[in-house]
């Protein structure tokens, strides 16, 4: 069977070579910004530039404890694969956030609700100049 | 004789085509696959950065960066030898082998 090209659900999600298990939401971001510029009698803005991305990702998991266990400052490599909505080979796209820094981790849980624990990373660019943030087909 | 692959390209983003993410994602591992060696059988893949001027930077390693990074000897210098091609991409072969970064 073909692709269906679309993704539902998340696997081989790891930091820093650990797996991270009990996956329920991976988010991938470019960090795109905007700087406006305007001057002397200007009401809007005259220019826009984006002049810094910091491309950034989340995690959140049920198992509380692996990612409470990442102390914020944590550097890894930060990967995960986005599946197939029908499981079909040649699907999945492969995300990967290359130098990536954990941010914080912070855990909550409803009464009569399953707790879960999130992750939040930001990712460097070790030139300056290369995107951190890659993807291809898993 | 088999010509040799490069380790990097860089291509307009333009050349992405298709009305899914997986579409575009493919429509670019196509053309940059066979040109870096990428053997998905023995677990290759291409790695596609979204950089600044709508351009695309590929190698086979997430890790790979354009310059050497800060902190190296050859800090913010080119770690590839680029090639222009007519087609619009740039075709680069490692200058060394660098650590990484």
């Amino acid at each position: 069977m073909a692709a269906t090209k679309l993704q539902s659900n998340w696997t081989a999600v790891s930091f820093d070579s650990t797996p991270i298990s009990r996956v329920t939401q991976v988010s991938f971001t470019q960090g795109g910004s905007l700087t406006a510029y305007a001057a002397d009698g200007d009401h809007f803005p005259t220019v826009i530039v984006n002049t810094m991305s910091k491309p950034k990702a989340t995690v959140t998991s049920g198992d509380a404890a692996a990612l409470m266990a990442i102390a914020p400052g944590a550097t890894g490599t930060f990967s995960a694969i986005h599946k197939d909505a029908k499981g079909e080979v040649g699907g999945d796209i492969l995300y990967v956030l290359a130098n990536a820094v954990a941010e914080n981790a912070e855990t909550s849980g409803a009464h009569g609700e399953f707790g879960t624990a999130t992750l939040s990373l930001m990712a460097y660019s070790s030139d300056g100049t290369t995107n951190p943030l890659s993807f291809t087909r898993a | 004789m088999e010509a040799m692959p490069f380790d990097a390209l860089i291509v307009p983003e333009s050349w992405k085509t298709g009305g899914t993410q997986l579409d575009r994602i493919d429509s670019i591992l196509r053309l940059a696959e066979p040109l870096l060696g990428v053997d998905r059988s023995r677990g290759d893949r291409a790695y596609i950065r979204r950089q600044p001027g709508g351009r695309l930077f590929i190698t086979k390693d997430p890790r790979d960066t354009i310059s050497f990074p800060i902190g190296h000897p050859r800090e913010g210098r080119p770690r590839y030898a680029w090639a222009a091609s007519p087609d619009g991409s740039e075709r680069g072969t490692l200058a060394e082998e660098p650590p990484h970064a």
